[in-house]
């Protein structure tokens, strides 16, 4: 099955990049640059994925205590970190030509912003805290709470940013056929490197937790 | 009074008490958020208008200094001895600590805001109006919110090697719809002209008080001891 997945990850991307580079059309108005859009947006719908896996499993942490659910958690966290960090870099760069400036404080970018603060401080939690069960419970905490957080930040943003005018409205769906199409595998490329990703994570600290707990009985 | 009750009160008056009575407790903080007040003003031109238009969000900001360093240590205190051990071995609930903690976190923020806000007025010179009488309600509901999200960081940042740093990164992100309501909120009370509007922003304090306030008191369990 992993070795299926990994063979099938590889033609995906590349598809996924000629799709986005030369199968779709050129923007009528952003030109090349608009291209970019492909992959931020599966980067951004792999955040929302990754940090809704987080969310789950630190409940079924709590819930059953078992360290493979903390596992499960703490590697999507990376994971969505990661995207989340690719998300930041890729909108202001298209930013910049098509709305001339790198950033604006629109309800949508603050919140990720907010979002982002949030997650990487789960990391950086995590990784000044000894190993026990202690650490894992606290994690797990704290990634509950950030998820609850963010409808409350995006509210909050929504009504402070409306006091003054709107300068981007949200993005309709009208594209272009041959976009959607382009967007669709781009946003299932992603998500099979994602998938392939989080297993080779968990994998990995599994292991490491097993070979922890061997040079604890020597 | 049930037994929980009684521990929280005892819980609650015991840390008033020490925050009261030591050097390092609430004078120091009242004195460094007044430092922090005083701060940003030099970042502005005093002539200028910028500093009255960024007056709210002064204040707020150093009111939440302030309170991270109250609430940084109500766990903190209890580590001497492990009296944290015997906290988490009470036959109780232990929400009850969280509730006599979070108690005393909250008058203490409380009069934190209400002893730096005459300062406020005098030094970015407001004008008193009767709009006024929004600030302590504004006051009230922002320490609430305050003190459930702090005082449940505070238990779990006492595992973390950063500890007062932990409780920082952990908090400010969670805490930023707090600030923006209570710096919108401020601008209402503080104007001089107009009937106080956008009511809606004490909703939303009021919603994240009741859901982080709820969801630190179930989850409190998990945080205390081991």
């Amino acid at each position: 099955m992993r070795a299926f997945l990994l063979a099938l990850l590889y033609p995906a991307m590349l598809l996924a990049l000629y799709c986005a580079f030369i199968f779709a059309p050129r923007e009528k108005e952003m030109g090349e640059v608009q291209r970019i859009f492909y992959f931020h947006l599966s980067a951004a719908w792999l955040c929302m994925l990754a940090f809704l896996i987080l969310f789950v499993f630190s409940i079924v942490y709590l819930a059953t205590g078992e360290r493979k659910y903390d596992v499960w958690a703490s590697s999507s966290a990376e994971i969505g970190v990661i995207f989340a960090t690719l998300v930041l870099i890729t909108g202001p760069l298209w930013a910049k030509p098509v709305w001339n400036t790198w950033w604006t404080w629109d309800p949508r970018l603050t919140t990720f912003l907010i979002l982002w603060l949030i997650y990487v401080s789960y990391l950086l939690l995590r990784s000044n805290m000894a190993e026990s069960d202690k650490k894992y419970k606290i994690s797990a905490v704290f990634g509950i709470i950030g998820f609850i957080d963010v409808p409350i930040v995006f509210m909050s943003i929504r009504w402070w940013r409306t006091i003054h005018p709107v300068v981007i409205t949200s993005s309709s769906m009208n594209l272009d056929p041959a976009m959607k199409t382009a967007l669709f595998v781009a946003l299932a490329a992603f998500t099979l490197f994602f998938v392939v990703l989080l297993d080779l994570r968990v994998r990995q600290q599994w292991q490491d937790y097993e070979i922890s707990l061997k040079s604890v009985d020597l | 009074m049930s037994l929980g009750a009684r521990v929280a009160i005892a819980i609650m008056k015991k840390d008033l008490l020490l925050e009261f009575r030591s050097k390092e407790g609430f004078l120091s903080n009242l004195f460094f958020c007044l430092v922090v007040l005083l701060l940003f003003t030099f970042g502005f031109d005093p002539s200028s208008d910028a500093l009255r238009q960024g007056r709210a969000a002064i204040f707020w900001i150093a009111i939440a200094f302030a309170s991270v360093l109250t609430l940084g240590r109500t766990f903190q205190r209890e580590s001497a001895d492990q009296a944290i051990e015997a906290l988490s071995l009470l036959p109780l609930d232990p929400g009850w600590v969280f509730l006599g903690k979070f108690l005393s976190n909250l008058l203490i923020i409380v009069l934190l805001m209400l002893l730096i806000f005459p300062l406020f007025v005098v030094f970015f010179d407001l004008t008193v109006t009767w709009r006024f009488w929004l600030f302590p309600v504004i006051c009230l509901l922002t320490a609430l919110g305050l003190a459930s999200v702090g005082t449940l960081f505070s238990a779990m940042a006492e595992s973390s090697k950063l500890r007062e740093v932990a409780l920082s990164i952990m908090m400010y992100p969670i805490i930023i719809p707090v600030l923006i309501v209570a710096v919108q909120l401020t601008e209402q009370a503080i104007k001089i002209s107009g009937d106080i509007e956008n009511w809606h922003w004490l909703t939303l304090l009021l919603v994240f008080d009741v859901i982080f306030l709820t969801a630190a008191l179930v989850i409190f369990d998990y945080v205390l001891g081991d």
